[in-house]
């Protein structure tokens, strides 16, 4: 969190309200004499300005000032202050005011004011390091708030993302049931999808930025292929950066080529390998290769599986296509799709679902 | 009877789209944009549009089922977990099943809705709020 930004809605402003001969000027003055600080450059000094910008104000009030009317908004203002905020209020009195009379009157508000009480005559050094403070607390204020409607943000976005999360497992449990032959078919199935989907969670929950690398995605579902001491999946190509929902697609898709791979491509033997290769041309659709080599040979599938279809609906979802190409020596899908629906959060507020 | 279906997440998409499939109807889509499904809605017929409302072109849901309602005589359900939001658009849709949903669900909710267009009233799943 920085310092404030000069804008209209945060910029600060010193109100001084002493109606007495010349005490606004010499306040004004002694605000403004900078031979023991300078005021910051984003800070307003008004005379007598209406309540109506006390919300982003301190007040400075002299004992005349501090009328009735002053009193009567000073509640009135404090009634609709949020709960983060307590407005400052350097109080400038007579060396005689007692401040058991000062107290009763503040009494109610006092928890909701920051209250500095100075006595004339006036130091110059006194007012300006207590208008600093107070400054420098209105200033703490706003970076709470910030923090605050930040902390709600990426409340909402959490809750948002389970949600999606929880609609997304769903669908996994309903396709995988729909495509099983059985219940323990189902749960290597379900369990391989399920496996996929949380691997990418893991990784997008781990990490502030949110956004994953493809190359991340692919390892962390290929993960279980690479355990022996030779990786058995080649990763080259661009880097490319995916958010959320676009990880989840990718990881499902290296799911059904890998799951594939492993009964009956490259995976299903110690010697082969797969190559995957990520290429964004300049202005032209990415593609992302998946091809097997040192496996048993080709099998063109007898029927569209869940697999393929799933995956052609994915390429359809990213902006792209799909061509399987079933040649020695092994599979090769190539996949086309618009690197920036990769990379696009389209989740609304800062990255909602 | 058709069923036009937006959706941008691809899983639940596909999801859907079997179920609704098997479950007799046919699926215009899924459209993964509004401006897919504006281009499918001026090439095909149907009864029922499914949309979510945040959309791979931002948060176009809502417009989306105004268009649609007024320009093809069909009834929208939305299909969110932005239920607030979904909420302000219940002038142009019949109202909102809400996510997370088992991807069934959606079958007795076009039913419902194709119901609703008849004059009758259904009985909505739990998940679903009517406007």
């Amino acid at each position: 969190m920085g310092g404030m930004q000069p804008n209209c809605e945060s910029q600060l402003e010193v109100g001084i309200y002493a109606p007495f001969g010349r005490d606004e000027q010499t306040l004004v003055a002694a605000i403004r004499d900078n031979r023991f600080s300078r005021l910051p450059d984003s800070v307003a000094v008004s005379v007598a300005p209406s309540s109506q910008s006390w919300h982003r104000s301190i007040l400075v009030c002299s004992q005349e000032g501090f009328s009735k009317k002053f009193k009567e908004d000073l509640v009135g203002f404090t009634d609709t202050q949020p709960s983060w905020a307590q407005i400052p209020l350097v109080l400038v009195l007579d060396h005689d005011v007692s401040a058991q009379e000062l107290h009763d009157e503040l009494r109610d508000i006092l928890d909701k004011i920051l209250l500095t009480v100075l006595h004339r005559p006036l130091r110059p050094f006194e007012l300006t390091t207590t208008i600093e403070n107070a400054i420098a607390a209105r200033e703490r204020q706003f970076e709470i708030k910030r923090y605050i409607d930040y902390q709600e943000e990426l409340q909402n976005e959490l809750n948002h993302r389970i949600k999606n999360t929880l609609a997304s497992v769903f669908a996994l449990y309903q396709i995988s049931l729909r495509h099983s032959s059985d219940l323990p078919d189902f749960d290597k199935r379900f369990g391989a999808r399920l496996g996929a989907l949380s691997s990418v969670q893991d990784l997008l929950r781990s990490s502030d930025n949110r956004h994953r690398s493809l190359e991340d995605i692919a390892n962390a579902v290929l993960a279980p292929y690479n355990k022996g001491e030779v990786a058995r999946t080649i990763l080259s190509g661009d880097r490319q950066l995916v958010s959320q929902q676009p990880a989840q697609t990718l990881a499902l898709i290296f799911n059904e080529l890998a799951t594939n791979a492993s009964k009956y491509g490259s995976l299903s033997t110690e010697a082969g390998r797969v190559h995957i290769e990520y290429r964004k041309p300049d202005g032209q659709p990415a593609t992302l290769t998946w091809r097997e080599t040192g496996g048993p040979g080709v099998q063109p599938p007898t029927r569209k599986s869940y697999g393929t279809r799933f995956i052609e609906a994915s390429a359809a979802g990213l902006g792209g296509d799909v061509r399987f190409d079933y040649q020695e020596p092994g599979l090769t899908c190539i996949i086309t799709l618009d690197a920036e629906l990769l990379h696009r959060t389209t989740d609304g507020g800062t990255n909602r679902l | 009877m058709q069923v036009l279906l937006v959706e941008d997440n691809v899983l639940l998409a596909v999801a859907l789209q079997a179920e609704l499939e098997v479950a007799g109807y046919g699926v215009i889509g899924p459209a993964h944009s509004a401006a897919q499904a504006r281009a499918l809605a001026n090439e095909h017929d149907f009864e029922v549009a499914v949309i979510d409302i945040d959309l791979q072109d931002g948060r176009t849901g809502g417009t989306l089922a105004k268009e649609l309602s007024h320009d093809h005589s069909c009834a929208v359900v939305f299909a969110t977990g932005q239920t607030h939001l979904a909420r302000e658009w219940c002038d142009y849709a019949v109202g909102v099943l809400k996510k997370p949903f088992n991807p069934k669900t959606v079958v007795r909710t076009v039913e419902g809705a194709s119901e609703f267009l008849s004059g009758k009233t259904p009985a909505w799943p739990y998940q679903f709020e009517k406007f």
